[in-house]
């Protein structure tokens, strides 16, 4: 009993898809505090199932997978960059050249003729951008000779006289101004400049912020290294004390417990695709400053990847992935689904000729049967039409006043009575009988039709099973029934052919007396 | 003497002259052949030597005509020879993502919403080509028995539900991968070995098990339910290392479990339909639970 109450309960876990789908599920909601209720194993709606296992299971499942995707992706990326993009891409046939001159475009347009410093006072224009490209680009100036030789050849000798000691070349106004504004001395514009160029940094790490906003955090990722010797037992007071006073609420530690009770303090940083890319890129390749530029290019294409990829999972349902690209390409799923739908139609088509296979024969059964009550029923029914021409026949003689009176009398009196008599003590009762055992043969003939009729015409007849279920149990015993009625029906087809048989000799007798009116009648011969 | 000495000088001056003229040919014919001969290679121009573009309407129009057209190389091609270890799908979009990114880039398209899209979209579709799919069983893998009695239905019943009871896995590939990665504890997906190792014994199985003609069609839908269900617990267990696999592999859920849902259905209808009962210590009684489901 103890197994075969687990077969069921396995079975029935089996049915609605698994065990764990209707349990977790509720664990889950509870756990977020989600004000859905989930049944828990109560509602053996499948349909109602699923979308509850889609809500609390698989779209957070899809969600984390995509962050290890972008982890994971990042990690090879970074792989094959440290292996000098092994394979060698048609695209990048120079990467040196190529990140060098993004560096370059990135200090040479801040630093040029044309740039944010082109209209520093010429004298010391050149120490301040020198200066900043030395402080920025520390030990690599030499990469951008070509931009600080261009630099160099903007200077001209205007004020140089005043700077030099002539105080004639400016005077006083020139002496205030060089004084009070700040871009007119070479610390003031240092420093107005330094200021400008940590401005940008802060605009593009804004930027970036609001990328990973966008991102729904998609694109940073803590990454964290133990502490050496930071492992305590945090049931130490004073290992616990000691620590926290060190690492305090810094925002860039973090506290991991292990699974023997201790717990590691951590370092962490968040890193984005981009600056981890950005990073490794400048340390293959000896380029710095160029990190601010390629992280934020790269979080941002990296940031429609993940999206268009998420998008495609969870906004398109757990289908997901089936929607076809813009390029009107075919998604991979599409094919499963084509193969699905396939399956589906020749699943349709083999249920419609099972189906087939039972309402047919139920049809041809029961229309059979019918056959014989449609017969006898014609029979009878020429019987009475037999009855109703003679009775027509005497009647017409009855009311014509060239015969005797008494003739016409007994004609009225004893023949036109015998044949209603006739008619409502035998055939109509018969033909009644009859009639309605056809007619009731009909109308199940006509539902199991119809029935028939709509299976056909239905697109999806495995979602409607249950529904034909009582159909075809209809069909079913119709056909038993007919079947086990043939005999009965082909007895009562005798009868009534014996009984038309009767009444055709009974309907003739009276035909042949109209015919022979008023000369076969008690009165004949006497005349009015 | 005079004449004697000229006649000497003559076939000199006719050998000295050869001479050069046969020193002339060979310099000739040696400078040609340096001219000749074949460059070793160097016909791709470097992003320095090459002329850069004063306009970007070209590039543009190169990423914007659709990525069906876009002629970026797979960066997986060349470097899987080198490798021995295959790449993953994960690997492979992530060098198509940065293929893709470095052509933006040289374009100067990153800010290009339309290129930026296509690209991705590029980069998704050249990727999912080579995902792994599910196997898809056919009526030919099936094994058909000819005897489709009553009694012959009832046996398949039973016997089915048997195998589902033996192998049928209780736990959840989705579940344990959600897990792992909310713990970022990637040894938890060991969990999802038996339910791969259930599946499988559960496909070995119904191949094995002999199927009446008329349920042929259910049991093929079973069967690729079921296989549909190993791929998505292969594809989730692989999740660290190639959790786009993994995602693709989930994309199959609702797919695989609609299909064996449907099937057990329609086997408990047609069950009904022809009259098999399960007497309820039967293992086939766990089909009465069906018909209250609801579709």
């Amino acid at each position: 009993m103890k197994t075969t109450f687990k077969i069921i309960l396995t079975f029935t876990a089996i049915t609605f898809v698994v065990s764990s789908i209707i349990a977790s599920p509720v664990k889950i909601a509870q756990a977020q505090g989600a004000a859905t209720n989930v049944p828990i194993g109560t509602d053996f709606d499948f349909n109602n199932i699923m979308a509850h296992m889609k809500d609390f299971v698989l779209d957070k499942a899809a969600t984390l997978i995509a962050k290890q995707i972008l982890h994971q992706m990042t990690v090879s990326v970074v792989n094959w960059i440290n292996t000098g993009f092994q394979g060698s891409p048609t695209f990048i046939t120079n990467p040196e050249g190529f990140f060098l001159d993004a560096a370059d475009q990135v200090t040479g347009d801040f630093l040029s003729r044309e740039g944010a410093l082109s209209r520093l006072c010429s004298p010391f224009s050149i120490d301040i951008r020198l200066g900043l490209a030395l402080n920025q680009t520390q030990s690599a100036t030499s990469r951008y000779t070509c931009t600080l030789g261009k630099i160099i050849g903007n200077a001209n000798g205007t004020i140089e006289g005043f700077t030099g000691g002539d105080f004639r070349q400016g005077g006083w106004p020139a002496f205030v101004s060089m004084t009070t504004v700040p871009q007119n001395n070479v610390y003031g514009s240092y420093l107005q400049a330094h200021s400008e160029l940590l401005g940008r940094i802060d605009t593009r790490e804004n930027q970036v912020n609001r990328d990973l906003d966008r991102g729904k955090g998609f694109l940073s990722r803590r990454n964290c290294t133990d502490i050496p010797g930071g492992t305590i037992d945090p049931e130490n007071e004073f290992e616990v004390e000691q620590a926290e006073s060190i690492v305090g609420n810094s925002r860039d530690m973090n506290r991991k417990q292990n699974n023997d009770g201790t717990v590691t303090y951590q370092t962490c940083t968040t890193d984005t695709p981009g600056s981890v890319i950005s990073n490794m890129l400048q340390k293959q390749l000896d380029v710095p400053a160029t990190e601010l530029e390629l992280a934020d290019d790269i979080n941002s294409v990296v940031n429609a990847l993940i999206s268009q990829m998420i998008n495609q999972v969870i906004g398109g349902g757990l289908s997901g992935l089936s929607r076809g690209s813009s390029g009107g390409r075919t998604a991979y799923t599409s094919q499963l689904i084509t193969d699905l739908n396939a399956q589906k139609a020749a699943d349709t088509q083999s249920t419609n000729s099972q189906l087939s296979s039972v309402f047919d024969p139920a049809i041809a059964a029961l229309n059979d049967y019918k056959s014989y009550y449609d017969q006898a029923i014609a029979a009878v029914t020429d019987s009475k039409n037999r009855y109703l021409t003679a009775k027509s026949c005497i009647l017409s003689k009855v009311s014509d006043t060239q015969y005797s009176s008494s003739a016409r009398t007994y004609a009225q009196n004893s023949w036109i009575p015998a044949i209603d008599t006739a008619l409502t003590s035998k055939v109509d009762p018969l033909l009644a009988d009859l009639t309605l055992k056809q007619a009731s043969t009909s109308n199940q003939i006509a539902v199991i039709q119809n029935t028939r009729a709509q299976i056909a015409s239905s697109g999806d007849i495995q979602s409607q099973l249950p529904g034909y279920q009582a159909s075809v149990q209809i069909a079913i015993n119709a056909k038993a029934s007919a079947v086990a009625g043939i005999s009965f029906a082909q007895s009562q087809l005798r009868d009534a052919q014996t009984k038309a048989t009767a009444f055709n000799a009974e309907a003739l007798q009276y035909q042949n007396n109209c015919a022979g009116f008023p000369g076969n009648t008690p009165t004949s011969g006497r005349q009015r | 003497m005079a004449f004697s000495s000229l006649r000497l000088q003559t076939p000199l001056i006719f050998v000295v002259c050869a001479v050069a003229v046969l020193a002339t040919a060979l310099y000739v014919r040696q400078g040609k052949s340096r001219d000749y001969a074949p460059v070793a290679t160097v016909d791709v121009i470097s992003e320095n030597e090459a002329p850069r573009s004063t306009s970007d309407s070209w590039r543009s129009q190169f990423f914007s005509i659709g990525t069906s057209t876009a002629p970026a190389p797979k960066a997986s091609t060349g470097t899987a020879k080198q490798n021995t270890e295959p790449l993953t799908l994960t690997d492979q979009i992530g060098r198509n993502f940065f293929t893709s990114y470095v052509q933006l880039q040289q374009g100067n398209l990153i800010g290009n919403e339309t290129a930026v899209q296509n690209a991705v979209d590029y980069t998704i579709d050249t990727s999912l080509e080579s995902a792994l799919a599910p196997r898809l069983y056919t009526l030919a893998d099936v094994r058909v028995s000819a005897d489709a009695g009553t009694a012959a239905l009832h046996g398949y019943g039973n016997t089915l539900v048997s195998t589902f009871a033996a192998h049928m896995p209780t736990t959840d590939a989705a579940m344990i991968a959600t897990e792992a990665l909310e713990k970022q504890d990637f040894s938890i997906l060991a969990s999802i070995d038996p339910v791969i190792t259930g599946h499988q014994r559960m496909i070995s199985a119904m191949l094995a098990l002999s199927v009446p003609k008329p349920l042929e069609q259910y049991h093929l839908d079973l069967l690729n339910g079921l296989s549909m269900s190993l791929y998505i617990a292969q594809g989730l267990r692989a999740t660290e290392k190639d959790p786009m696999q993994a995602l693709v592999a989930l994309g199959t859920y609702a797919p695989a479990k609609n299909t064996i849902n449907t099937a057990l259905q329609g086997l408990n209808v047609y069950f009904r339909s022809y009259g098999v009962l399960f007497s309820a210590g039967e293992p086939g009684a766990a089909f009465s639970n069906i018909s209250t489901i609801s579709q």
